[in-house]
């Protein structure tokens, strides 16, 4: 069987793909569950313990509305699933799904970020500043990546295929 | 002979090839995640509210000093006229390690906290990420006898000295673009008038950073050098980094002499790169230099004498 030459690097980015995929969907998850609980606190339903209501009332007195942690989940899902379908065309070195697929997935996920600091109140995002200081890095780099260091890669296999 | 062009050549393809490996991108993302990560470590506490700054500044010095106490071989009670039970806060307060305790204050109180606590421990762990990106600078190669079709073109020494350079190249950026976030998060989350003496001091943290990773650096050409199993060469890296401190510190219980086994790395001195005495200061970044200096020979060395 012939050796794949495939550069390592891409193997490793699909890895990191998923990864980062399986992080941004827990906080969609997130994201969605604590939509419907503000929905409840705001109709009246008064539901669960006393310190997660209080918390949930408060963030509503800071101005948050289900309807902005709903547009941060859509977004998280559209990353999440780009992220997902880029693993594939990146191991196949795909220029579509793999170099752009990844890319709109690495904009979807800086997106997701950098909407989560602009919008979400100080308190629900109090001691996450750096990690979200480290998630903003990975679409960078990942951009970077598929369109400086492997650029020829994907269009070397998209010559052979074509 | 060294041809200079040729160095900056090896230097260049390496960065390009580090970018393009596995293993490359696993050394850049864990050296961003887990510097980020130290960062978060030291900067959460008083984020969330567990600690005033007050109180944080307070326990954090004393735990630099206790490290500091460590790192310079004095945990044990030098001065005859202290009993030999006095405590090392104690010691630290009035007795013979007060340099000590003048020296975290220095850390602690006189320039940012956070980002001096954040230095102190990347430069604890940074030495054990650094192989990640050296320890395929010439096994790799090696391993797979491509380095046959390199040296009819060049000489062994400019290979050496340039993946070398365009290793250590790569490590200073990540160092670069680490303590860059680092600052401008704790720039955007603390007071103004908190960080005035930031960039001075992330300047100073910086260059005491890229002097720790160039002997780690050697280490790693150097073990890249000698085994020509990339993973073995790894494993060695590692393996004389994590052991020599844990191996001195454990026979110095035995006798005290041995504890200077701590010196075959730059563990014995290193943290005096962020020391508030200049000559200190001086003193350790010769030791850095010295100390790759001698990899680097010993790499040369082994490297012209390998069979290829």
């Amino acid at each position: 069987m012939a050796a794949s030459d495939r550069p390592g690097g891409l193997t490793a980015l699909s890895v990191l793909n998923g990864f980062f995929a399986l992080a941004v969907g827990g906080t969609t998850i997130q994201r969605f569950m604590t939509s419907y609980d503000l929905m409840e606190v705001a109709e009246g339903e008064v539901r669960g313990r006393g310190w997660r209501r209080r918390y949930l009332n408060s963030l509503l007195d800071e101005g948050l509305t289900p309807m902005d942690l709903q547009i941060l989940a859509l977004i998280g899902l559209v990353a999440t699933l780009l992220l997902l379908v880029s693993i594939w065309g990146l191991l196949k070195r795909s220029n579509l799904i793999g170099r752009w697929l990844g890319t709109l997935g690495g904009v979807a996920l800086a997106a997701f970020y950098i909407l989560n600091i602009d919008w979400l109140p100080e308190t629900y995002l109090r001691g996450s500043g750096l990690s979200i200081a480290r998630q903003i890095f990975y679409p960078l780099f990942l951009i970077f990546m598929l369109h400086v260091i492997f650029r020829r890669d994907f269009l070397q296999a998209q010559g052979k295929s074509g | 002979m060294i041809q200079f062009r040729h160095v900056l050549l090896h230097a260049q393809k390496l960065i390009i090839h580090s970018l393009r490996t596995g293993s490359g991108v696993a050394f850049i993302f864990l050296t961003i995640l887990i510097g980020l990560s130290l960062a978060n470590l030291s900067i959460t506490p008083v984020e969330l509210g567990f600690t005033t700054a007050e109180e944080f500044s307070e326990s954090a010095s004393k735990a630099i000093g206790f490290a500091l106490a460590t790192a310079s071989l004095r945990m044990g009670v030098e001065d005859e006229n202290l009993p030999p039970d006095t405590d090392i806060l104690s010691r630290m307060e009035s007795g013979d390690l007060i340099d000590l305790g003048m020296w975290a204050r220095y850390l602690i109180l006189d320039n940012p906290m956070l980002l001096s606590i954040t230095v102190l421990l990347l430069g604890v762990v940074l030495p054990l990420i650094l192989p990640l990106g050296s320890f395929t600078a010439i096994s790799s190669d090696v391993q797979h006898r491509t380095v046959r079709y390199l040296l009819p073109r060049t000489s062994r020494l400019s290979l050496l000295v340039g993946r070398w350079l365009g290793t250590l190249f790569l490590s200073w950026v990540l160092i670069l673009l680490l303590l860059f976030s680092v600052v401008v998060y704790l720039s955007i989350m603390l007071p103004p008038e908190a960080t005035e003496s930031m960039v001075p001091w992330a300047g100073r943290c910086l260059f005491s950073l890229c002097c720790l990773a160039t002997p780690y650096v050697s280490l790693g050409v150097l073990c890249s050098a000698v085994f020509r199993v990339p993973m073995v060469a790894l494993l060695a890296a590692v393996g004389a980094t994590v052991g020599t401190p844990l191996l001195s510190l454990s026979l110095q219980e035995a006798w005290d002499p041995l504890g200077n086994l701590l010196y075959l790395l730059p563990w014995g001195y290193s943290h005096e790169l962020l020391s508030p005495d200049g000559d200190k200061v001086f003193t350790a970044v010769a030791y850095s230099l010295g100390h790759s200096l001698l990899f680097m020979t010993l790499a040369a060395w082994r490297f012209r004498r390998a069979d290829l």
